[in-house]
């Protein structure tokens, strides 16, 4: 078995290095962009890695090769379908609340909405992507100082930006996935406030365009220059596309008394393979904070980076997964603290059931220079069926002493003396378990800012959380 | 025993000057009370003597019986028999009472040159101190003030004072978060120790204690400065009219 | 902190090793170096019979396939230069196999041996009723006797001895635990290993004294590979200690141990450990490479196995006791102090694998790093499908002496059971300023201070310790700090 997946998993690499030679051609003709460049050297580093191994001690409890052989037809896709020219665009407008499968304006090989539904903020900006590129045009009003269009685009009108921090904050060989997909990288979303640029406006991404079975590989680089403060909203919402594969990679960077607060929600189906990697760099005195909500998929890795590299920053890190069916979820966290008096908080809360796996592994790094470090860290989950299993492998490494540090991690089932309680005030068992979990997730969910978002995870929250008990 | 002159302290960290120029003169078996409201400087000035890291001391001189004080490290201040009575008594976990009154008193001692106890008289002296304060003598295998509660951990501090003998102590807040009861136990066991040999400079907000533990000098510090000095009847007069009255009256000094 | 205390710490590993001596015995070395014929030597020279060869050869051979697959253990946070599996010796023995009625008989300089690890033999049989088995280099030189032992039925010997005297039982149990298949160094260990100690507690007994064995590297250029097997039945309750030191040598030495427990219903083995073995100079030069495999398997039901380790030697430390609770309501424990200093590297913890109902367990685990060293708690609980209502609990705590040391915490936590109930915390700080002043203030100097905190913070796990035991290990604890402190 797991040599066939190995075999499976190599002949994959083989095709995906083919296909990366059509694209951007077999050898350099000396007269390459930096884009190309550095496109090279991740497809170099990805062949040298390949997918993560069996043994892998970061795939350790996600066994990536099962599902690369599963979805192993996203390598046979012609390179030119990596491109969203082809297909009709995608509607501007949200979708209605309730989603109706089978959606009337499903043409050709466009996936349509199944029961998920998306959510809207009054007002700000709003972009929709079609395969991990932008559809259509940008809706809403751009507040003046704040640019967002493709990377395309931005290579064209903002080439010095566009080289001061593309593929910056990447670090190749952490991981091979966000090797493969910066190889991959023909186009994304370019987000760029410029400086002391502040707005309340939420930028919302709606993910909502993607082909059946297809590979993507999207691209997402934002930039908050010094003294500007933006709200970005990702959504990935359910989308009936079978088999799909989404390996993408978002670029953060929060310069000197910036601010960031970022969130993404993932609703895929359960057949899609989803792959977030997420790099954040920050400067002085600047603030980030993301919150990351899985609520569907089937197997979805987050791979978070953060690094502090400058002194007094803050850095809010809050995930919350429900886990269902035969779903993995897998939150893998690393907050590399390289500078003095910085501060890191991380939270992260499962709900897994049925037959799902949860895994959370969170590493705190503080190295030796990174004096009066307080970080804290706590995983939390409650496991709900026979079947569902969770790991979790909170980690500490610390170099230098003079730091507080500490992580907690608990794992269990929701608290008996709680429901019973609650049953004494005259509540069902089953209304009892649901006010619980619902107060269990709800603490990640009401750290977001954007109230719209806020209201949109609650209902859907409730409506998970009551089908599942 | 005490002489502090022309003191001007201002934290390390970002240089904020808390102590402006401070005199003090506190004779031997003298009891001062210094009183003044939150932000005077009250709780630095006792730090300082102590000899906490933290402050930096940018004019002045302190002259503790006859010596430098301020070149001293801060376990030869408790040696030479300073002793602080902390506003805030700090845990020490899994470090017992016992072994750890054992190396204080042995250190003291030691430097003062007197007799070693043996365990035995230093657990008859442990129990008989204890005592001064109502504190229970099984405290002896507790863990320094971990668990304790506010009373006991206010109580435990004049325990340890009555256990090193200074020559001089400084309390600092000692009454605040105690009631009624618990205030007299700790004003009894302080003013049991009270000696023409032993100076105390008492330290806080309120007039209440100063019933109790009955001042020779009442010192307002403002500021970072001794604004006024006078009896026991300037506490009483201050519980009356509050600080304002004298930021006014000061002002018309100034 | 003050900055004079922070050069203070950095005096770091500059404290005498007092256990470096060498004792000058007469020894019989193996040939350097390791082949089927190594194996065979070896278990020649113990006269064992057939079945433990073919068992040797069959782990050998595992060994050597391990070894071309290059499946070296390279998981854990320690930086291991490699190691010349053919530049060992496996097998060391003092020449005349000592057999003695008393202990007058004893080689004086065994004895002397003895009182300069602080093992008064004599006296601790007499006083304390230890029963200390000793095993120098390879070989276990003498049990002390013990005749109450002996009136309740308890084996407790040399694993060489038992072999011969025992052979069903040592048949029966050896390897079940540790399997010569479980990990390099066991598959090693199991190939070569030429002593240890054997202890059988039959049912229905308390063992009345406490059982002990010290381990000693006296040869050069050898490795310790001992084995340790206890199997307690029904009822029953024994507390075993272990002590381990070495010379101090310019090389590396390799000690790859295995211990074995088996605990049935009701029964209850409680297992400590002082590991003082050679850590090495200040730069890191020499000093034992102790990778050890140490599990207890609570077979039983209501069963209890407790671990408590203080870990003060070693160049690098690859340990983590374990527990695998099988039967139902069994109970495990690991209590861990590790200290390092100088170059000294560690990755020590704890396994506890959930299999049976309502098993629980508790890790407290308390690193203290100085020097240049780094140190590690790596540890696994497993709740499997089958474990219902299991519980555990961990607290790892880590303290930093200075600011060229690391403190790291991998904790695993892999739940396959609903009803489970996992709980892990973890802090890592430095003395606390405020501490170390409040000390000051009563006349406390600094150095004391630190001492006074550290030895607080380690206060829980080392009164887990038997009395005697526990009195060594803060002494050795506070030697050790000296050397960290100033």
């Amino acid at each position: 078995m797991s040599i066939v997946a190995t075999e499976q998993n190599q002949s994959a690499i083989d095709r995906l290095s083919k296909q990366f030679d059509d694209l951007v051609g077999s050898k350099s003709d000396g007269q390459e962009s930096s884009w190309i460049q550095s496109r090279r050297q991740a497809m170099q580093a990805f062949i040298q890695a390949g997918f993560p191994k069996k043994r892998s001690e970061s795939y350790k409890y996600t066994p990536v090769s099962k599902w690369i052989e599963k979805h192993s037809h996203f390598a046979n896709e012609a390179p030119s379908s990596l491109f969203a020219q082809s297909g009709p665009l995608p509607p501007l407008s949200a979708p209605d609340s309730k989603g109706k499968s089978g959606d009337s304006q499903s043409a050709g090989n466009r996936a349509t909405k199944a029961a998920s539904t998306s959510w809207k903020s009054k007002s700000g900006v709003e972009i929709h992507t079609q395969d991990g590129h932008i559809s259509g045009s940008v809706v809403g009003n751009v507040p003046t100082g704040l640019t967002v269009c493709s990377l395309k685009e931005a290579s064209l009108k903002h080439p010095q930006l566009f080289s001061a921090y593309l593929s910056k904050a990447v670090v190749l060989d952490r991981d091979p996935f966000a090797a493969l997909a910066t190889a991959f990288a023909e186009d994304g979303l370019f987000i760029h406030a410029s400086e002391s640029v502040v707005t309340d406006e939420v930028i919302s991404i709606h993910h909502d365009g993607l082909r059946s079975e297809s590979f993507v590989q999207p691209r997402v680089l934002i930039v908050a220059e010094k003294g500007a403060s933006i709200q970005v909203v990702e959504h990935f919402p359910h989308l009936n596309a079978g088999r799909t594969f989404e390996n993408r990679v978002a670029e953060i960077f929060v310069a000197a008394e910036a601010r960031i607060d970022h969130v993404l929600m993932v609703e895929r189906a359960e057949e899609a393979l989803f792959v977030n990697s997420l790099f954040v760099y920050q400067g002085e005195k600047s603030y980030f904070r993301t919150n990351t909500i899985t609520l569907g998929g089937g197997l979805v890795r987050h791979n978070l980076n953060f690094l502090p590299n400058a002194e007094e920053c803050e850095t809010h890190l809050h995930g919350l997964y429900v886990a269902k069916g035969y779903a993995h979820v897998d939150n893998h966290t690393l907050v590399d603290h390289a500078k003095p008096n910085c501060f890191s908080n991380e939270m992260f809360k499962g709900i897994v059931t049925d037959q799902a796996t949860g895994v959370f592994n969170g590493k705190v790094l503080v190295r030796q220079d990174a004096q009066k470090t307080n970080a804290y860290q706590s995983s939390k989950c409650i496991v709900l069926d026979r079947g569902a299993r969770t790991y979790a492998k909170p980690e500490l490494e610390i170099y230098a002493d003079d730091v507080k540090c500490s992580h907690g991690a608990t794992t269990g089932e929701l608290d008996e003396d709680a429901i019973f309680y609650l049953r004494a005030r005259g509540i069902s068992k089953d209304a009892a378990k649901m006010l619980l979990l619902e107060a269990f997730a709800r603490d990640v969910v009401d750290l977001i800012a954007a109230e719209g978002v806020r209201n949109y995870l609650y209902d859907r929250l409730h409506h998970l959380l009551s089908v599942t008990k | 025993m005490l002489e502090i002159q022309n003191l001007h302290v201002s934290i390390e960290e970002d240089g904020t000057e808390i102590l402006k120029g401070l005199n003090l003169k506190v004779g031997k078996g003298e009891v001062h009370a210094i009183m003044g409201p939150n932000g005077s400087g009250k709780s630095t000035l006792a730090s300082v003597l102590a000899g906490k890291d933290g402050y930096e001391i940018t004019a002045g001189s302190v002259i503790f019986d006859g010596a430098d004080l301020l070149e001293m490290e801060a376990d030869l201040r408790a040696r030479e028999g300073l002793f602080l009575a902390f506003q805030y008594p700090i845990e020490l976990p899994g470090v017992s009472m016992a072994n750890f009154l054992k190396q204080a008193v042995t250190s003291v001692r030691e430097h003062q040159g007197k007799e070693t106890l043996s365990a035995g008289d230093l657990l008859k002296l442990m129990k008989e101190k204890a005592a001064l304060v109502h504190l229970d003598p099984s405290l002896k295998s507790r863990s320094v003030n971990e668990g304790f509660s506010g009373g006991e951990k206010k109580r435990n501090e004049i325990f340890q004072l009555a256990m090193l003998d200074p020559k001089f102590a400084i309390l600092d807040e000692t009454d605040s978060g105690l009631d009624i009861d618990a205030l007299r136990i700790v004003a009894d066991g302080v003013n049991s120790l009270r000696s023409p040999s032993r100076s105390f400079l008492v330290i806080t907000h309120y007039q209440r204690l100063l019933d109790y533990i009955v001042p020779d000098f009442v010192h307002v510090l403002m500021n970072g400065r001794i604004v006024m000095t006078g009896g026991k009847e300037l506490a009483l007069e201050l519980e009356e009219k509050g600080y304002d009255w004298i930021k006014d009256e000061t002002a018309l000094l100034a | 902190m003050s900055d004079n205390s922070t050069e203070l710490l950095h005096q770091v590993a500059t404290s005498e090793y007092k256990y470096g001596f060498v004792t000058d015995i007469e020894s019989e070395k193996a040939a350097i170096g390791l082949s089927e014929d190594t194996v065979r030597f070896i278990s020649a020279k113990k006269n064992e019979p057939e079945w433990l060869l073919e068992w040797r050869l069959k782990a050998y051979r595992h060994f050597v396939s391990l070894m071309e697959l290059g499946e070296t253990p390279d998981w854990a946070h320690l930086r291991i230069p490699e190691i010349d599996f053919q530049a060992i010796s496996y097998y060391s023995a003092p020449k005349k196999k000592p057999e003695y009625e008393s202990l007058n008989e004893v080689d004086p300089e065994l004895l002397n041996t003895f009182k300069r690890l602080g093992i008064p033999v004599q006296e601790q049989e007499r006083l304390v009723g230890i029963v200390v088995d000793v095993v120098m280099d390879s070989v276990s030189v003498t049990t002390t006797f013990n005749a109450e032992l002996d009136k309740n039925g308890i084996i407790f010997c040399s694993f060489g001895e038992a072999v011969q005297k025992h052979p069903e039982l040592i048949k029966k149990y050896l390897g079940r635990v540790v399997p010569y298949t479980d990990n390099f160094y066991a598959a090693l260990n199991s190939a070569v290993f030429s002593d240890g100690s054997f202890c059988y507690i039959p049912k229905g007994v308390r063992c009345p004294v406490e059982l002990s064995t010290y381990f000693r590297i006296n040869e050069s250029g050898t490795g310790q590979f001992e084995r340790t097997l206890i199997v307690v039945e029904d009822g029953s309750y024994v507390s075993y200690l272990e002590g381990c030191t070495a010379p101090q040598r310019d090389e590396n030495q390799l000690h790859a141990a295995v211990v074995e427990i088996i605990a049935m219903d009701d029964a209850e083995v409680k297992y400590s450990t002082i590991q003082n073995w050679y850590p090495g100079n200040a730069d890191g030069v020499g000093g034992i490479f102790n990778f050890v495999t140490k599990r207890g398997i609570c077979e039983g039901n209501r069963s209890k196995i407790s671990w408590t380790q203080l870990e003060t030697g070693s160049s690098i430390t690859w340990k983590y006791p374990s527990c695998i609770l099988k039967g139902d309501d069994s109970v495990g424990e690991f209590y861990s102090v590790a200290f390092t200093k100088g170059r000294q590297q560690a990755d020590t913890g704890t396994k506890m694998i959930h299999l049976g109902k309502n098993t629980s367990s508790t890790i407290i685990s308390k690193g203290i790093s100085a020097g240049n060293s780094q140190n590690a708690y790596r540890g696994l609980v497993r709740m499997t499908a089958g474990a219902e209502n299991g519980r555990n609990f961990s607290q790892c705590d880590s303290m930093l002496l200075g600011d060229r040391c690391g403190a790291h915490t991998y904790p695993y936590l892999e739940i396959l059971n609903p009803s489970a109930k996992v709980e892990h915390e973890a802090t890592t700080s430095k003395v606390g300023e405020d501490q170390i002043f409040y000390c000051k203030q009563r006349g406390i100097s600094e150095i004391d201070a630190i001492k006074l905190i550290v030895n607080g913070f380690c206060k829980e796990i080392l009164a887990q310790l038997p009395m005697e035991f526990a009195v060594e290990a803060r002494n050795l604890l506070a030697i050790e700090l000296e050397g960290s402190v100033g």
